[in-house]
């Protein structure tokens, strides 16, 4: 007899065994950097089998395209004498909202995602190990390989 | 019970959900969804048991897999109302449910769910003739009469309200609606020991109902200001839809970047620095309150004890 499922309800791969709590990912995301926070993310939504995993996706690409369509939005605005150079630090925050905003999004539908995952007595990892190795080891050695131009501003 | 048979899981699934058992619910509706998945009743029930755990997009697919099952069936629209209410998305809720009440004019439920819709929008005369019309079509059923002493509550006919919210209670004692009711207008008239009583049964039957744990606010709130503020700053973070929770802390969190920037520019760089600081400590007080919040409140329902003459 074939189940029932609930098109909301988490269907564990493979990957099952790396599953995590969001709010890991999403903290590395601010602590480490974007790059490795939201690749994170990825991970997290194959191993918990998230039914929502093409919606993340997507907004983990608004939340570096609209990053990086604010930053150059901002620079050209610059360069056309538009806006002064003290005026930066408050346009940043433009791109950071939309950065925050989508990640924040990718968060919530995890969220739920592994409330479930739990609810149906899947286990998960803790993530704290992997937070501070990435704090300690991965973001000083990886962060400057990425350079200061509009690759490292989007991804660090 | 034989659990072969859709049909005997599907009135397990009603007895669960009378007893709050909406896990069970859930479970046993997908077993009778496994043995036949054209059934429209239990799609349709599992779309209001997906609706009150706030599971709201497997909420909607149930009750729109019910309505393309059974085009007819006034359950099928009531569920897909109920989801539409849940998603804030109030004229196609009035729709369903009327859609539901003509399809089925003998039944309350259509009605009772207009009247409390109205009643939210304070469509008062609207929401009269609705509950009226529940009423009418089924007098015993108490939710209905749980309605109309919320609508004399809202009228501010605190004694026709309490005599109504007791009458219900009486005959269903664990009916929310009735105990919010009675919370409220004994609240507002003044007997706080004995509104915070309901108040904190009412949280204790139903811990995800809004308007049990404002009641419970408003009781905090009436015994200790601070209390009171703490209480609600709390239920006011963490209720809503997840899009208002993000909209409002990244708000908050580029109004401070924003301030922190402006004194900055203005000179007050002690100043700028004070609020980055005050931020952090927002941040990490947001990681920790939302268990202390969950563990006061516990303990606030394990303090209680129904008086006898409850």
């Amino acid at each position: 007899m074939a189940t029932y499922h609930l098109p909301d309800e988490p269907r564990p791969g493979a990957l099952q065994s790396a599953a995590t709590d969001p709010m890991w990912p999403f903290l590395s995301t601010m602590l480490i950097g974007p790059w490795f926070g939201l690749a994170w993310f990825v991970l997290n939504g194959f191993a918990l089998g998230s039914p929502t995993l093409k919606r993340e996706i997507a907004l983990i690409a608004l939340a570096l395209g609209g990053k990086a369509i604010a930053l150059l939005t901002m620079f050209a605005a610059l360069e056309a004498g538009w806006i002064d150079k003290s005026a930066l630090p408050y346009l940043y925050l433009v791109a950071v909202a939309v950065m925050l905003s989508a990640t924040y999004g990718v968060f919530m539908l995890q969220a739920r995602t592994f409330e479930l995952f739990s609810h149906f007595g899947g286990e998960s990892k803790n993530g704290v190990v992997v937070l501070m190795l990435g704090i300690a080891i991965v973001r000083p050695t990886v962060s400057p390989l990425l350079g200061s131009g509009l690759l490292g501003l989007v991804l660090r | 019970m034989n659990v072969d048979n859709p049909s005997s899981l599907i009135a397990l699934a009603r007895q669960q959900m009378l007893q709050g058992n909406l896990d069970g619910a859930i479970h046993s509706l997908t077993g009778a969804l496994s043995l036949d998945v054209q059934n429209v009743t239990a799609h349709a029930l599992l779309a209001l048991c997906l609706v009150e755990r706030r599971r709201l997009a497997a909420a909607e697919h149930e009750a729109r897999a019910a309505l393309a099952l059974g085009p007819q069936s006034a359950f099928a629209h009531l569920a897909l109302g109920k989801v539409h209410v849940a998603r804030r998305r109030l004229r196609e809720a009035e729709a369903s449910f009327r859609e539901a009440a003509a399809i089925d004019p003998d039944s309350d439920m259509p009605f009772n769910a207009l009247g409390e819709l109205y009643l939210h929008e304070r469509r008062m005369r609207e929401a009269r003739e609705c509950i009226d019309a529940a009423i009418e079509r089924d007098p015993d059923d108490t939710s209905n009469h749980a309605l109309l002493a919320l609508w004399h509550l809202s009228q501010n006919d605190l004694a026709r309200a309490e005599s109504l919210a007791r009458e219900v209670l009486g005959r269903s004692p664990d009916d929310h609606g009735a105990l919010n009711v009675l919370g409220w207008t004994e609240l507002r008239s003044g007997r706080i020991d004995s509104a915070y009583e309901h108040a904190v049964w009412a949280v204790r039957n139903a811990p995800d109902d809004k308007n049990a744990l404002e009641l419970l606010c408003a009781v905090k709130a009436r015994r200790s200001l601070l209390l009171g503020l703490w209480f609600r700053f709390n239920a006011f973070i963490a209720g809503g839809s997840g899009t208002r929770t993000i909209a409002l802390l990244i708000g908050m969190y580029l109004g401070v970047r924003l301030l922190s920037l402006m004194l900055a520019d203005f000179g007050y760089e002690a100043a700028a620095q004070i609020v980055s600081y005050a931020w952090i400590a927002f941040c990490v007080y947001s990681w920790v309150a939302p268990t202390l919040f969950q563990r006061m409140l516990r303990k606030e329902l394990e303090q209680v004890r129904l008086r006898p003459d409850f």
